[in-house]
C-alpha cells in the first residue's frame, strides 16, 4: 500500500489510473496539471509519482526537475501520449530529468504495475 | 868572217877583256853557222854532185840562214839582250816597235825601264833566279816610251860568254791574247750564269745519255738536285715506254745541224708527269767527234694547259660571238682635227648585229656610221668616243625610231681608240615594263585602298604597308610602322606561350623553303592592345631582285570571337543534358547530340539521315503528329510532351520544343528539336506527391497522436480493468479481451502511421531484438495475409541492443512489406536473429562492415530478387520499383537512415529469381565501446557547452538549471559585452549560443552575427517574448538561427535546444 500521485491532463487517463491503482490497493492523489501536481507532492509526501509529460502550464519535465530539487529519492514514472506539434525526443529527456520509468501511451496496465511494484519494492 | 855591225855594237858592251872571247864565241857561232853553211854548201855541192836536185836544198838552207838572221832581227817577238847589270845591249826592230823607243834609245835603257814590274834594285835577285834556271818564261808588263803598258810573255835565256853573262829575252805582246782570254773567261762566266740562271733547264748529257750538267731550273723542273742528277741516265726523266725514243733523238740530232726541238712527257722526282719542251743540240770535240748532247728544257704543262684553254676559250668566244643573241660590233673611233670624236667605223659585227639592226656585215664593216646613218645623233658619237678614248664603259638604253625598237647598249673599250658594243633588243622588256608599271600602279592602288592590311617585309623589317595596316595598328601614319620589325609590333609571347621573336625566326626560316605560309598571330597596336590576325605570307622577289615577304593581315578578333562563340555553342550543344536533334525540312536527322545517344540508346550513325519516327512509342495517334508537323511547317514552335520508346524498348517521356530554323530570307531550312527526358522527373514528382501525402498523413497523425494515445490509453486500460474483474469463462471477459485486442491493433496502426511519417518519438533504450520481432510478427501476418509463411529463427540469449522499439518495428515492417511485394504469388518470409563476431578480415569483406560483436537481424524472402542494375539504388530516397501508389520509395531509405542512426549497417544479398536477404547489424553496447546510448547533452566525450545570454536573472537561473539538469554545461552572461567577453575568456569550444533577443547593450542577433564571424556555423537559438520579433525572423531564418518563443515550457526549450544542436551535427 503506497501513496501515489497521478498527474495527467486527460481526465479518462486520470480515472483509469485511479481505478487501477486503487484496485490494486494504493492510495491515489490526482492532479490535472503540473502546478497542482507539485502542490500535492509537496503536501502529501507520496511514495511514487506517475506524470504525463506534455501538459499545459507546467509540463512533466519541470515537475521532474522540481522533484529532483526537493525530493530526490521520490521515484517518478513518466508517461507520454506524444507531441502535439513539435517532434522531440521527450522520452529520453524525461529519463535524463530523473524519471525512473518512461512509457509511451498507451501503456498496458500490467506493464505499469510491474514498474510500480519494482519502484515501491526499492523503498 | 864578218859580223853584223850591230854585233860590233853588242861587243862594245862586253868588257874588253872578254870582248875577244865574245867575239870569238860569236865568231864561233857565226863560224859554226858559216861552217854549217859551208857544210851545207859542201853537202850541196856534194848533193849537186850527187844529184842535181839537192841544189835546191842548198839554196833553201842558205835562205833559211838568211831567214834566221832576218828572223832574229825581224822577229815579231821583241828581242832584248840584257847585260848582267840590267842594261839593254841589244833590241830588235820588234822591240822598238813594241816600246816606241828607237833601237838606239833602247840600247841605253835599263831593263827596269821597260819591265814595269822590275826595279833596278830587284834586278840582281831576278837575274840570279834566271841564271839558276837558265831559261825562264814569264809574263810581265812592259812600259812603252809613252808610259803606257802592255802585257808580254817573256822568254829569257841565260847566256855566259866567259865573264860576260847575258840574258836574251824574247818578249811577245800578249795584250790581245790576254784580252781574248779575259773575254773568254767572262764569256764563260756569263754563259755559266746564263745556264745557272736560265729559266730553262739546261742539261748536258754524255754520249750515253748520262747527265753531266744540271742547272738550277732543271732542278726546279724535275725536282732532282744537281748532286742527285749528275751521273744519272736520262731514263730518270722519262717513263719507260719512251726510252727507245732517246736513241732516236740522238740519231735525229746526228743527222741534222743546229739541234732539234721536241715536246715530251717527262716524269718528275715526285712522280708527276709533266709536258716539256726540249731543245737539244749535239756536242762535239775539236775533232768533230760526238761527245754528248746539250739540252734546254722548259716545263710547258701549265702553259700548254693555258694555251689549250685559250684556244678553247677563243673558239668558244668566237662561237659565242657568232651565235649570241645580243648584237656585237667593234668600232674604231674617228676623231676630227682637234682630236674630238667625229665618226666611227665598223670593224666587225656579228650575225645578231645584222639581225637586230637589219644592216648586213658586208654593208657595215669598213664603213663609218655617218656613211650608214647620216643623221645619227652626235650624242652617240660623243658617248662612244668617250668609251673609245677613255676606256670608260657605258650602258645606254634608247629607242630607235627607225626600227621601232628599244635597245640596251653596253659599250666598252677593247683596244685604244676602239669601242665595242653589245646590244640587245629590249623592246619586249620595255613593253612589259610599261605594262608592269601600269599594272603596278593599278595594284598599288589596290594595295593602298584594300580593307585588308598589306605589308611588305624586306630584310626583316616592314618596308611598305597600306593604310589598312596603319589603321589596324592604330598608328597615326605609315612612318610609325615602316622600319619596324614584326616582333616590335607583337606582344612578347604568342597565344601558345612561345616567344614572338623565336617564333618569328622560325617562320622566316620556314619561308626560305616555302612560297606561302598562313598562320594566326597576335599583334600589338600602338596603344599596346593585343589583337589576333590571320597572317598570309608570300615570298616574292622584287624588281631589284631582292627577296621580300608580302604580308596580308586579316583582323580575326571578331572572327575568333565568332568562332569561340560557335565553339562554345557547339560545346554547349554537345554537352547539353537535353537531347538536341536537327533535321532537314523533310524530317531527316542531320545532327543529334550525345544526349540523344545517351537517352534514346541509338547511336548517331544509326539515326543519321533517318526520321525521328524510330522513337515512336505508339502512344500518340497520327493526328497528334499531324498537328505537330502542321505547327512547325507553318513556322511556329511546337511545344509539348512526347512519349517515345528507347532502343531497348523502354518508354520514356520527353518535354520537347521543336522549332523551324530559318535562313536570312525567312525560308525554313531545318528543324531543331530540343527535348528533355522527364521520365525520372515525372517519377520523382509522383514520388514527391506520394511522400507529400504521407507527410500530410504524418502531420495529421502527429497532431492527433497525443489525444489519440490518451484515448487509446483509456480504452486499453479500462478493457484491462474489465478483464481483471470479469470471470475468465464469461462472455463479457471474451468481449473485453476483444476490445483489448482491437485496441492493440489501433495502437500499432498509430505507431506505424507515426513511424512512416517520421513523427514518431524516438526512444532509444536497451532492447531485445527478439522481443521486437515477436511483437511485430502478429502485425506482419496481418499485413501479409494467408499466402505467406512467416518463419522465425531467433537466437537464444541474444545481447540487447540500444535502439528505439518503434524504429526496429518499422524496419521489420518495411522489409516485410518489400518481401511481400517481391513475392506477389506468395512465399516464405524468414526473420532470424543471431549474435555475430567479426574479426578485421571478416569486416573488410563486408560492405560498410567493421570488426566487433553485433546482433544481426536477417529478413529474407524467396521472391524475384533485386537486379544488379538497381542494387545500388535501392536505398536512395524515393527510389521504387513498385507501381504508383504502392510504394513511397522511402521504405528502404528509412531503414538505411535508422541503421545509420543506430550506428549499424545493412548488407543485402540477392539473386534474381531466387530471393533477397537483408542482414542488419546492430552494435552491442559495451561489446566494442562504441555502442549507442542516450547522449543527452553530451557530444562525444564531453558535455555540450551552451553560452546562455539572458538579462533577466530569474529566467537565466531557471533556464540554466533546466539545461544543467539535462546534462549540458552552461556559461551565463547578461549582456552582449559580457557574452563576448565570456566567449573570449573561456578557452573552450561552445556548442550553442542561446540568447535573448533584447539585451541591455544590443540585440541577440548582433551578438549572434559577431560570434558567427568568429566561429562560423555555431548554432544559434534566439528567444523572445515580443511577438514583433518574429517579424525579424525573415532575416534570421536564412542565417540558420533558431527561434524559441517565450514563455517556453521545459519541453519546448529542450526540444528547441535539441533541434538547434541537431542541425549543427548534420
Amino acid at each position: 500500500m503506497a501513496r501515489i500521485v497521478v498527474i495527467d491532463d486527460d481526465q479518462s487517463v486520470r480515472i483509469l489510473f485511479e481505478r487501477f491503482l486503487v484496485g490494486v490497493g494504493h492510495e491515489v492523489l490526482l492532479a490535472e496539471n503540473g502546478r497542482k501536481g507539485l502542490e500535492l507532492i509537496q503536501g502529501s509526501d507520496p511514495d511514487l509519482v506517475i506524470t504525463d509529460i506534455m501538459m499545459p502550464e507546467m509540463d512533466g519535465l519541470e515537475i521532474l526537475m522540481e522533484i529532483r530539487k526537493h525530493k530526490k529519492s521520490l521515484p517518478v514514472i513518466a508517461i507520454s501520449g506524444g507531441m502535439r506539434s513539435i517532434p522531440m525526443s521527450f522520452l529520453p529527456q524525461a529519463r535524463m530529468f530523473g524519471a525512473r520509468y518512461v512509457f509511451e501511451k498507451p501503456v498496458p496496465l500490467d506493464v505499469l504495475r510491474g514498474a510500480i511494484n519494482e519502484l515501491l519494492a526499492e523503498k | 868572217m864578218n859580223l853584223d855591225p850591230s854585233v860590233d855594237t853588242l861587243l862594245g858592251w862586253i868588257p874588253p877583256e872578254k870582248r875577244d872571247e865574245a867575239r870569238q864565241r860569236l865568231q864561233a857561232i857565226v863560224r859554226d853557222q858559216a861552217a854549217a853553211l859551208e857544210e851545207a854548201n859542201r853537202r850541196l855541192d856534194d848533193a849537186r854532185l850527187a844529184a842535181l836536185n839537192i841544189m835546191e836544198d842548198a839554196v833553201m838552207a842558205r835562205h833559211r840562214l838568211e831567214l834566221t838572221q832576218v828572223a832574229f832581227d825581224r822577229s815579231s817577238d821583241a828581242a832584248y839582250w840584257v847585260l848582267e847589270d840590267g842594261g839593254v845591249c841589244y833590241a830588235n826592230a820588234a822591240a822598238s816597235e813594241a816600246t816606241g823607243y828607237s833601237k838606239d834609245e833602247l840600247l841605253g835603257l835599263h831593263i827596269s825601264d821597260i819591265d814595269e814590274e822590275m826595279t833596278r834594285a830587284g834586278w840582281p835577285k831576278e837575274r840570279e833566279r834566271i841564271r839558276e834556271q837558265k831559261i825562264v818564261s814569264i809574263e810581265r808588263r812592259h812600259r812603252r816610251k809613252d808610259g803606257s803598258t802592255f802585257l808580254v810573255e817573256v822568254r829569257i835565256n841565260y847566256l855566259e860568254f866567259g865573264e860576260t853573262r847575258m840574258f836574251c829575252g824574247f818578249a811577245r805582246d800578249i795584250t790581245a791574247r790576254k784580252l781574248a782570254e779575259e773575254n773568254l773567261r767572262a764569256s764563260r762566266q756569263r754563259l755559266r750564269s746564263h745556264i745557272e740562271n736560265s729559266p730553262m733547264g739546261v742539261i748536258e748529257w754524255d754520249h750515253e745519255w748520262n747527265i753531266v750538267e744540271w742547272n738550277a731550273s732543271a732542278e726546279r723542273i724535275f725536282g732532282y738536285s744537281r748532286v742527285d742528277a749528275l751521273g744519272k741516265n736520262a731514263t730518270l726523266l722519262i717513263s719507260d715506254p719512251d726510252c727507245e725514243s732517246l736513241g732516236k733523238v740522238l740519231s735525229d740530232l746526228s743527222g741534222q745541224r743546229g739541234g732539234n726541238r721536241s715536246t715530251n712527257f717527262n716524269v718528275t722526282a715526285d712522280g708527276r708527269t709533266i709536258l716539256c719542251d726540249w731543245y737539244n743540240s749535239i756536242l762535239t770535240d775539236e775533232s768533230g767527234a760526238r761527245t754528248g748532247v746539250a739540252s734546254m728544257v722548259m716545263d710547258i704543262t701549265e702553259a700548254n694547259a693555258n694555251k689549250t684553254a685559250l684556244q678553247k676559250s677563243e673558239a668558244r668566244y668566237r662561237l659565242l660571238f657568232e651565235n649570241m643573241a645580243a648584237g656585237f660590233a667593234v668600232h674604231e673611233i674617228i676623231c676630227d682635227a682637234r682630236g674630238r670624236p667625229a665618226d666611227y667605223r665598223y670593224l666587225e659585227v656579228n650575225p645578231a648585229f645584222e639581225r637586230l639592226t637589219g644592216i648586213s656585215a658586208e654593208r657595215a664593216v669598213g664603213r663609218t656610221v655617218r656613211e650608214l646613218i647620216p643623221d645619227i645623233e652626235l650624242s652617240w658619237i660623243d658617248t662612244y668616243g668617250r668609251v673609245a678614248l677613255t676606256g670608260e664603259s657605258a650602258v645606254v638604253e634608247d629607242y630607235a625610231q627607225a626600227l621601232d625598237k628599244f635597245f640596251e647598249v653596253r659599250a666598252f673599250q677593247p683596244a685604244p681608240n676602239q669601242f665595242a658594243v653589245i646590244f640587245s633588243d629590249i623592246t619586249e622588256r620595255k613593253r612589259t615594263e610599261q605594262a608592269i608599271q601600269r599594272s603596278e600602279a593599278k595594284y598599288r592602288q589596290l594595295f593602298e585602298q584594300s580593307a585588308d592590311a598589306f605589308l611588305v617585309i624586306k630584310d626583316g623589317r616592314f618596308a611598305d604597308c597600306n593604310q589598312a595596316a596603319v589603321d589596324m595598328l592604330h598608328y597615326p601614319d605609315k612612318a610609325g610602322v615602316l622600319g619596324k620589325q614584326p616582333a616590335e609590333l607583337s606582344p612578347p609571347v604568342q597565344a601558345d606561350g612561345q616567344s614572338s621573336s623565336e617564333k618569328l625566326a622560325g617562320l622566316i626560316q620556314q619561308m626560305e623553303h616555302q612560297k606561302n605560309l598562313r598562320f594566326d598571330w597576335l599583334h600589338k597596336r600602338a596603344d599596346g592592345e593585343i589583337f589576333p590576325v590571320d597572317v598570309s605570307l608570300t615570298s616574292l622577289v622584287d624588281r631589284a631582285g631582292d627577296r621580300i615577304l608580302h604580308v596580308a593581315w586579316r583582323d580575326i578578333s571578331e572572327l575568333r570571337q565568332a568562332l569561340n562563340q560557335l565553339q562554345r555553342l557547339s560545346t554547349a550543344i554537345e554537352q547539353s543534358p537535353e537531347t538536341i536533334v536537327i533535321t532537314d525540312t523533310d524530317g531527316h536527322i542531320q545532327y543529334a547530340n550525345p544526349a540523344f545517344e545517351r537517352i534514346t540508346g541509338y547511336s548517331r550513325q544509326e539515326v543519321m539521315g533517318k526520321s525521328p519516327n524510330v522513337l515512336k512509342s505508339g502512344v500518340h495517334d497520327a493526328a497528334f503528329y499531324a498537328k505537330l508537323w502542321q505547327t512547325i511547317q507553318s513556322g511556329h514552335v511546337w511545344e509539348g510532351r512526347l512519349v517515345n520508346r528507347r532502343k531497348n524498348g523502354e518508354i520514356f517521356t520527353e518535354e520537347a520544343s521543336i522549332s523551324p530554323v530559318k535562313d536570312r530570307n525567312g525560308n525554313t531550312i531545318n528543324y531543331v528539336a530540343i527535348k528533355r527526358d522527364i521520365s525520372d522527373e515525372l517519377q520523382r514528382e509522383e514520388s514527391l506527391r506520394q511522400s507529400q501525402k504521407m507527410e500530410a498523413v504524418g502531420q495529421l497523425a502527429g497532431g492527433v497522436a497525443h489525444d489519440f494515445n490518451n484515448i487509446l490509453q483509456a480504452i486499453l486500460g479500462f478493457s484491462e480493468l474489465l478483464l481483471l474483474t470479469l470471470g475468465r469463462d464469461s462472455q463479457e471477459f471474451n468481449n473485453a479481451s476483444e476490445i483489448k485486442r482491437s485496441t492493440r491493433r489501433a495502437i500499432e496502426l498509430t505507431r506505424q502511421l507515426l513511424a512512416f511519417s517520421r513523427k514518431q518519438p524516438v526512444d532509444t533504450h536497451l532492447l531485445d531484438l527478439n522481443h521486437v520481432v515477436n511483437d511485430a510478427e502478429a502485425l506482419i501476418s496481418i499485413l501479409l495475409g494467408d499466402k505467406y509463411a512467416i518463419a522465425l529463427d531467433l537466437a537464444e540469449e541474444l545481447p540487447e541492443i540500444f535502439a528505439d522499439t518503434g524504429q526496429i518495428t518499422q524496419i521489420i515492417m518495411n522489409l516485410a512489406l518489400n518481401a511481400r511485394d517481391a513475392m506477389p504469388q506468395g512465399g516464405r518470409l524468414a526473420i532470424s536473429t543471431e549474435r555475430v563476431v567479426f574479426g578485421n578480415r571478416d569486416a573488410a569483406a563486408l560492405p560498410d562492415g567493421r570488426a566487433g560483436t553485433f546482433a544481426c537481424l536477417s529478413v529474407s524472402d524467396n521472391g524475384c530478387g533485386i537486379g544488379k542494375e538497381i542494387m545500388e539504388k535501392i536505398f536512395e530516397p524515393f527510389f521504387t520499383t513498385k507501381e504508383v501508389g504502392k510504394g513511397t520509395g522511402l521504405g528502404l531509405a528509412v531503414v538505411y537512415g535508422i541503421m545509420k542512426q543506430s550506428k549499424g549497417w545493412i548488407n543485402v544479398y540477392s539473386e534474381e529469381g531466387l530471393g533477397s536477404c537483408f542482414k542488419l547489424y546492430f552494435p552491442i553496447p559495451g561489446a566494442d565501446g562504441k555502442g549507442a546510448g542516450p547522449d543527452g547533452g553530451r557530444i562525444g566525450e564531453r558535455a555540450s557547452r551552451i553560452l546562455l545570454v539572458e538579462d533577466d536573472e530569474s529566467i537565466s537561473a531557471m533556464v540554466g538549471e533546466i539545461l544543467v539538469n539535462a546534462g549540458y554545461e552552461v556559461v551565463a552572461a547578461a549582456t552582449v559585452e559580457q557574452a563576448l567577453e565570456r566567449y573570449g575568456a573561456a578557452n573552450a569550444v561552445y556548442d550553442l549560443l542561446l540568447s535573448d533577443i533584447v539585451l541591455p547593450d544590443g540585440t541577440g542577433i548582433e551578438l549572434a552575427d559577431r560570434l558567427r564571424a568568429a566561429v562560423p556555423g555555431i548554432p544559434v537559438l534566439l528567444s523572445s517574448g515580443y511577438p514583433d520579433q518574429l517579424a525579424r525572423w525573415k532575416d534570421m531564418g536564412p542565417k540558420g538561427y533558431h527561434f524559441l518563443h517565450k514563455p517556453f515550457t521545459v519541453s519546448s526549450l529542450m526540444s528547441a535546444v535539441e533541434k538547434a544542436l541537431a542541425k549543427q551535427e548534420q
